[in-house]
């Protein structure tokens, strides 16, 4: 659905990215992560045509038609909009911009945003659906979602996801997303994506990786097994192995544990302050 | 805490400052070295001073808004040939902008007929649209006190390169009539200043993306304003100079 | 077994269609399945005088921290309840997108849970209306002796761990037979 060819990108004095390939298949719901100011944002916006790479090119499936910017919802952490138009003026520009004849306001309805407010005046919560709702509206086939979910309300939340999963019900999107917080929505996620210094990291489904990464708690350091980091505390540290193989059970002499991913994706972060 | 606060404000505020208190104080030494009976014309001379940097003012705040980070990025999502629709929406506000500037101008002209000095007024027309679209330049900056700075600077730039001018280009073309000439002194100058800002903005919007105001700004900071300043202080010792010999 | 974290407690919804004017009696299980299923899109028209559908909940925990997969363990716990009987022919499963929506997964491993167990034969869908309870009789039976077996396994390894022998289980566990089944009685009685 999207391929990033060997893309080089500068930004404010820093490479960010050099060398850089990623493709993602239709239909994929991929998580990307990585220590802030990795450039997962900054990916993010390349993938949506905010930003243009300098070297190399970003391709979209022909799906898409020929102009793909149609098709493809972007949601900015800055959760950027014209800050001095109302909703409903907001909500007739992005229907003129994308060339669209209706739109679906029940979830503004819902929240009771008022036709007349200011989009300046929105709440966090207000303007990230808000912002949902124009980006929806356009039935996207690829939706970039950028770190929106944590700064809201459990309510909110709760009903963005919702919002998501009624759509994938319907239609098969393709859905890149960028969290540092992904407890709420690690069930809806098929690949993960882990950035370090402009380079893929780790890049695996997610029952593969929960498969490959374990915690050993054990007396002893493990032998010759590859450690990723170690946790726990200076008396008693455990140690987070990556990649797990089964055939390590036998050499452990200690207790073998599964992580959920916000270990696994700590687990990996952590090697690199260390 | 009080002196954290400050050492965080300080610069923004001098900076402020010293735009606001700009044109009075300029003024005021005018005032101070006219003699008493040319004083009504000088308040006279001045309005049409004013009245520019409001043009130059609007230019500025009507492309401040839609060229501010989070607005850009939004537009940057518009799907291709939305450029023309944006602009169809944007239209109407800066006609309504730019007719007032117009209309400033006008009035300019039909005041000018009642000054010392009628051959200032009847560019002060022009000047106002030449300054709206300085003042949309500046607009592209993203940091708020550098397009303070760059607005004052590209504002006096335009006086003082006029001067300049005038010194070489009157000499040189003496024989065309003294309405026109000092229509093409400030005409120069203003291709000075819109040149060089303009030309700058150009070259940092080549390959638009998120990234092209923060490359303007640099570009501005690091060589566009440095340059004017450079050209205003070799037009004022020149001036000067001239003004001995 | 460090900390299964119940995240979150999950609930199966399952409409089942009450058929009062054919029995007479509440939930008929065995008899006539064929009739009921035939009529299921019929008698939800008949609001007044048949009772609303039946709703079960059924509860069961996903292991977020498990390696096992979240797709697999819901699927294992549906077959668990086919398996001891809670869920029967008929009983129609929650929809893909409620049951998606109602614990934030992806609709797509609902439709794999749901296609898998149509696959091995548990539920059959019906474009339209949904996934139903499928139980022939030979799987039923395989899963309730595995599952049972794996029960029985976890009891006697933490017997053993606390030192028990088979002689020293086999009174609790007669004990504990005789107190649950009167409480079943007592249970049925009300």
């Amino acid at each position: 659905m999207i391929t990033i060819h060997d893309i080089s990108f500068r930004y404010d004095k820093k490479q960010v990215y050099d060398g850089f390939s990623l493709h993602i298949p239709e239909g994929q719901s991929c998580l990307i992560s990585g220590i802030n100011g990795v450039g997962k944002s900054t990916l993010l916006r390349l993938m949506a045509g905010v930003l243009r790479p300098d070297q190399g090119r970003i391709t979209y499936s022909p799906k898409l038609g020929t102009v793909p910017k149609k098709k493809i919802g972007f949601i900015s952490d800055r959760l950027s909009l014209y800050e001095s138009l109302t909703v409903v003026q907001g909500i007739e520009l992005h229907q003129s911009a994308f060339g669209l004849d209706g739109f679906d306001d029940s979830l503004l309805k819902h929240l009771k945003i008022g036709e007349n407010q200011s989009i300046k005046s929105l709440s966090i919560g207000q303007r990230t659906i808000f912002h949902l709702s124009l980006v929806l509206a356009a039935r996207p086939e690829i939706l970039l979602i950028d770190e929106i979910i944590h700064s809201i309300d459990a309510y909110l939340r709760k009903f963005f996801l919702d919002q998501l999963i009624r759509l994938l019900s319907e239609r098969r999107m393709t859905i890149v997303t960028v969290n540092v917080n992904f407890h709420d929505i690690e069930h809806m996620i098929d690949r993960v994506i882990l950035l370090k210094s402009g380079r893929i990291a780790v890049d695996e489904e997610i029952d593969d990786l929960k498969d490959k990464v374990k915690r050993v708690v054990a007396a002893r350091p493990p032998e010759g097994l590859p450690v990723l980091s170690t946790g726990g505390s200076p008396e008693r540290p455990d140690y987070f192995i990556y990649p797990f193989e089964e055939e390590f059970r036998r050499r452990i002499d200690g207790e073998i544990i599964d992580l959920n991913l916000t270990e696994i994706v700590a687990a990996f972060i952590g090697g690199e302050y260390v | 805490m009080f002196k954290k606060e400050l050492r965080e404000i300080w610069k923004p505020v001098i900076l402020r400052l010293i735009v606001v208190l700009a044109i009075p104080v300029v003024m005021t030494v005018m005032m101070a070295r006219t003699s008493p009976e040319h004083m009504p014309n000088l308040i006279r001379d001045s309005f049409p001073i004013a009245l520019i940097w409001v043009a130059n003012f609007l230019g500025v705040t009507a492309f401040k808004a839609e060229f501010e980070d989070r607005s850009l990025e939004y537009w940057l999502t518009f799907p291709q040939g939305a450029g023309e629709r944006f602009a169809r929406k944007a239209a109407p506000r800066f006609a309504l902008v730019l007719s007032m500037v117009l209309f400033y101008g006008v009035l300019c002209a039909i005041s000018g007929s009642l000054v010392s000095d009628p051959r200032a007024f009847k560019i002060v027309g022009p000047c106002s649209v030449f300054f709206f679209i300085n003042g949309c330049l500046c607009g592209f900056l993203s940091d708020r006190n550098l397009r303070m700075v760059a607005n004052v600077v590209t504002f006096f730039s335009f006086g003082i390169l006029t001067f300049g001018f005038s010194r070489i280009l009157l000499p040189l073309f003496p024989k065309i009539n003294q309405t026109v000439s000092p229509a093409v002194v400030s005409f120069s100058a203003f291709l000075i200043v819109a040149g060089i800002m303009g030309g700058i903005f150009l070259s940092s919007a080549r390959k638009f993306d998120l990234r092209a105001p923060q490359l303007f700004l640099k570009r501005v900071r690091a060589f566009g304003l440095p340059l004017l300043l450079a050209l205003d202080i070799a037009a004022l010792v020149f001036h000067f100079a001239g003004h001995r010999t | 077994m460090a900390g299964l974290l119940v995240f979150p407690a999950f609930i199966i919804r399952i409409g089942r269609l009450q058929n009062k004017t054919e029995s007479g009696e509440k939930g008929e299980k065995n008899g006539d399945i064929g009739s009921v299923l035939d009529k299921t899109v019929l008698l939800l028209h008949i609001t007044d005088t048949v009772d609303k559908n039946e709703v079960k909940y059924l509860n069961f925990s996903i292991d977020a921290r498990s390696a096992v997969p979240v797709f697999k363990q819901i699927k294992q716990a549906i077959k668990r309840f086919i398996a001891s009987g809670y869920l029967v022919q008929g009983d129609k499963l929650m929809s893909i997108r409620d049951m998606a929506s109602l614990h934030g997964i992806h609709p797509n491993t609902i439709v794999k849970v749901y296609s898998q167990l149509e696959i091995e034969g548990y539920v059959s869908s019906r474009p339209g209306s949904g996934y139903f309870v499928k139980t022939e009789g030979g799987q039923v039976k395989k899963e309730k002796e595995s599952f049972i077996k794996d029960a029985a396994r976890e009891f006697l390894t933490k017997a053993r761990q606390l030192g028990y022998s088979l002689e020293e289980i086999l009174p609790i566990l007669t004990a504990l037979e005789g107190t649950l089944s009167s409480e079943n009685e007592k249970g049925n009685e009300e």
